[in-house]
């Protein structure tokens, strides 16, 4: 068995012999990072995180230089001032001394909570930081609210911190409709809180009333308990029914009929009435009833309302606030013009003018776009083109804003102002789209509107009816009418069905953010993907690995004859390089590499293998000593130039790594399209080829898609690439080389021809494609511009999420309908007997409970899986 | 019957100091997140007594895997 990483649950790689004593035991650990985190979890004394937690906490990752210098750069008063409040605790003032009288506050978003034991271990850890005021860690939202004063500790110390204990912290701002929100939710709870306590008092005494119907209670005591149960009904109606109102009076503004219009006449008639006859003594009591009718309504409200602000949370949550700083160049001249001295500041890249000259360092982001001036790098577009592969700029080459620079120091002349730049146009697009966006209209209201209608009509046709033939009754039936009738089951049929669908489907990872998702999912029947990052990982991996012999190694071999150290292996050579050899020293090669391809070869990491001498040659390759061998791994074209490689080997063998990739033909020689080439003291042994690796569920996940839908790949990338997927996963059209307007149009056009389209992608180039169509579906991997505009992320990166979101949603349908299908049966018994007047309002609002409980249930089916 | 006069005075007081018990607890964020709440009680105080940590690390050690 392999042993698993204590700290992640992750396996530990072979030739990795790392622990940390954890409660006297020792306890494995899978790398560095893990290590590190585990160990200043045990020097603070908070392994009790272990003990406590039930999920596994996230892979440790070692803390990179860049990071924490970009973390100092949040301590800059510019910067601060868009995220950080400065507050002072003035009525406090005099049991504390006057230092720590001020102190700031910021929100930090937190990545990498797994439980609530996290968010006790941030805030211990956090908490023994001297000039920390108070720190408080919300495991729901993944926030935490910091207080510190600055004069005794810096942000950026916090961060560090926060960091050591394997999360990512960065500031954010909520923004308004967040905090309304916030208020919002309070009232709720206040509102349920209150109808619920008086609701039992009012129960109770309704008890007691119900009893001295049938024994002789005394009128005197009976007038009491009205006098009670009206007093404690009170703050029922005029605060917990509240939001029934407001929302009455706004659709009847607006011309229109919702649940909160029979709603609010029901409370309000109900209540009137009932406070009559407590006042003239004489006639019927239903202070129960309203209580709890509307504490009933009211949990309805509350769950839909919660599930609505949830989503708009997560999405916020995206939405990180990490300021984009530059580094700008100011040159002092003279009045004649002559140059003093040029000075570099800081700024943050939102104050970037045209014509501004910044320096660009090795990994840094580009702050707005602009033309090279003076060096040459390579720069990743990946986050704007989904390609990863970085390209090669130089001068009076464009760069974007976004982009990440590569390995060389560039010099760039802003032609932009930041806010102009490709990226911010491309958010704006993005914008722009949703606003127009494709909606099929909500289910509920349309039903909503007619069933009010009725109700009104049906109680209004009842007064009258009985007014003409009992005029004394004709009020309470009236009331029974409306509420047996009332909407409760109706208006609870949706809101408990998403709630339950949206937490199952949350704990499968998938995020819904829209609130029409669930309605329209089951209607799609078009579906298109975009194809770097989506359909495959995005990740290069080894494809195929070509082994090649030197038959006339102990002969005519100068090169590596020179070496003494390499005696040993010039007889049998290529026997000692089987493929997992090459790969192994391929990888102890390209740790020290930060090429995207290098990557792809960590999997292969062998720790028993260490190189020495390692020189990374920028944009080229790699050479380095391993047991005495030199080796190189880079591009053909470099090696050849490089040294005099022996041209004409023979292929020993070819091994594919992943076989469902296996398309190339065997025995291919052109070594010039191998993505890279290892030499063993200049004599070539293996070359690796490389392919995009597709996502392991694409096929099955497709396979299933097409029995029901279209299926359509839309790419940036060129036709060729495009058809070499298609011929590995069943999709109906593959279309290439698209930008994101031909991708919008493309849907577009299927919309058209009456097409229901989902779009499934994950790069910024996608974001504004999502808007054009019905529902949009980000991977969590993503770019966070396109998780904030999409209806739904994939956070386990699954594709086959797709498929459980299909199921779930269908079955939600299926559970609201069967939802309606009984409140309206109910309503259809029991509408024709109050209209009768054979049901006293009581006897309604015990039907209309029991109703109310039955569609709760229903609903609670969903969470099973 | 007359007990009914004490009582539901008593009672409607006491549903009031928990009508206000309950704003409070609002007020005070502890509904913002019930997740972290409900798991406080399984850890210990910040300086925890001898006893407390050696009945933690012998339950450990009874179930931890060897």
């Amino acid at each position: 068995m392999i042993p698993k990483c204590f700290h992640c649950n992750e396996p530990v790689p072979s030739g990795i012999n790392l622990s940390v004593e954890i409660n006297h035991i020792q306890q494995p650990m899978c790398c560095i990072g893990c290590q590190a985190i585990a160990q200043t979890i045990k020097d603070n004394g908070l392994t009790q995180y272990y003990t406590v937690r039930t999920e596994p906490a996230h892979k440790g990752q070692p803390l990179i230089p860049e990071q924490l210098q970009r973390n100092k750069l949040l301590d800059e008063a510019v910067l601060q001032s868009e995220f950080v409040f400065q507050s002072g605790s003035h009525q406090k003032g005099n049991q504390e001394s006057n230092s720590d009288g001020i102190y700031k506050e910021a929100i930090l978003t937190i990545d990498g909570i797994s439980c609530a034991a996290c968010a006790w271990l941030i805030e211990m850890q956090i908490d023994k930081l001297k000039g920390l005021v108070n720190i408080n860690v919300n495991a729901t939202s993944q926030r935490a609210t910091v207080k510190w004063q600055d004069d005794k500790i810096k942000l950026s110390d916090i961060l560090l911190a926060v960091e050591n204990i394997g999360y990512q912290a960065l500031p954010f701002k909520a923004n308004d409709a967040e905090i309304s929100n916030k208020k919002q939710s309070k009232a709720f709870i206040k509102r349920i809180g209150i109808s619920g306590i008086l609701m039992m008092q009012i129960m109770m005494i309704a008890f007691g009333l119900y009893f001295g119907a049938f024994s002789d209670m005394s009128e005197y005591n009976k007038v009491y308990l009205r006098w009670v149960s009206f007093i404690l009904s009170i703050p029922i109606i005029f605060y917990g029914a509240f939001p029934f109102y407001i929302g009455a009076i706004k659709t009847v503004r607006a011309k229109r009929l919702s649940m909160d219009v029979p709603v609010s006449i029901a409370i309000i008639l109900a209540f009137s009435a009932s406070a009559w006859a407590t006042i003239t003594q004489q006639g019927e009591v239903y202070f129960e009833s309203v209580s709890m009718f509307t504490f009933l309504l009211l949990i309805g409200k509350f769950l839909e309302f919660r599930a609505r602000s949830r989503a708009a949370q997560v999405s916020a949550n995206l939405l990180k606030l990490m300021p984009m700083t530059a580094v700008k160049i100011i040159v002092e001249s003279n009045k004649d013009g002559s140059v003093i001295q040029k000075k570099e500041v800081l700024i943050a890249a939102k104050q970037l003018l045209k014509d501004d000259i910044v320096i660009i360092k090795p990994g840094e982001i580009v702050p707005a776009d602009g033309v090279i001036t003076i060096g040459q790098s390579q720069l990743n577009e990946a986050m704007l083109s989904g390609e990863q592969l970085p390209i090669t700029k130089t001068i009076n080459d464009k760069v974007f804003a976004g982009t990440i620079n590569g390995d060389g120091n560039i010099t760039v002349q802003v032609n932009k102002a930041s806010s102009q730049s490709f990226l911010s146009q491309l958010i704006r697009l993005s914008e722009q789209s949703q606003t127009h966006k494709p909606k099929i209209a909500k289910l509920s209201d349309k039903i909503a509107q007619y069933f009010v209608a009725v109700i009104l009509l049906t109680s209004i046709a009842t007064a009258l009816y009985w007014q003409q033939h009992m005029p004394e009754e004709a009020f309470w039936i009236t009331l029974s009418v409306l509420v047996a009738t009332c909407p409760c089951a109706l208006s609870l049929a949706t809101p408990t069905a998403l709630t339950c669908a949206t937490t199952r489907l949350n704990k499968a990872g998938i995020m819904i953010k829209g609130g029409h998702v669930m309605e329209t999912m089951p209607k799609i029947n078009c579906f298109a993907f975009d194809k770097t990052g989506t359909l495959t990982t995005g990740e290069f991996t080894i494809n195929r690995v070509d082994l090649f012999s030197h038959s006339s190694l102990n002969t005519n071999s100068p090169d590596s004859g020179s070496i003494i150290n390499n005696a040993p292996y010039t007889k049998g050579y290529t026997k000692d390089y089987t493929k997992e050899k090459t790969l192994a020293i391929a990888a102890a090669l390209e740790a020290y590499s930060e090429h995207p391809i290098a990557k792809s070869f960590t999997e292969h990491r062998d720790y028993n293998l260490t190189a020495e001498q390692v020189k990374v040659h920028s944009g080229q390759g790699v050479t380095g000593k391993i047991n005495g061998i030199n080796y190189a791994i880079g591009k053909y074209s470099w090696l050849e130039g490089n040294t005099p490689v022996d041209i004409n080997p023979t292929i020993s063998a070819t091994s594919n790594v992943t076989d469902s990739n296996s398309d190339t033909a065997n025995g291919h020689t052109d070594i010039n399209s191998a993505n890279c080439i290892l030499t063993a003291n200049k004599k070539i042994i293996a070359a690796f080829y490389l392919v995009d690796k597709i996502r392991e569920e694409s096929f099955e996940t497709l396979k299933v898609l097409n029995k029901h839908s279209e299926t359509l790949l839309l790419s940036g990338d060129n036709q060729i690439a495009c058809d070499a997927i298609i011929k590995k996963i069943p999709i109906s059209k593959a279309l290439g080389g698209l930008s994101a307007q031909d991708k919008m149009q493309k849907i577009k056009d299927a919309q058209t021809y009456g097409f229901k389209v989902a779009m499934t992608g994950d790069g910024v180039n996608d974001s504004p494609v999502f808007g054009a169509a019905h529902v949009s579906i980000a991977m969590g991997c993503g770019a966070d511009i396109t998780k904030s505009g999409a209806d739904v992320i994939l956070l386990n990166n699954k594709l086959s999420s797709i498929n459980t979101l299909i199921q779930v949603s269908r079955r939600t349908r299926r559970v609201v309908l069967q939802n309606y299908a009984w409140a309206f049966g109910y309503n259809a018994i029991v509408l024709p007997l109050a209209v009768a007047g054979y049901i006293t309002p009581y006897i309604a609002v015990i039907g209309m409970s029991a109703s109310s409980i039955l569609v709760i249930t229903n609903s609670l089916r969903l969470l099973k899986e | 019957m007359s007990i009914i006069y004490i009582l539901i005075p008593i009672a409607i007081l006491l549903t009031s100091l928990g009508v206000y018990l309950f704003f409070w607890a609002v007020k005070t964020e502890q509904f913002d997140d019930l997740e972290k709440q409900g798991m406080s009680i399984l850890f210990n105080d910040e300086k925890p007594n001898e006893m407390t940590k050696e009945v933690i690390e012998d339950t450990e050690n009874k179930s931890g895997t060897p």
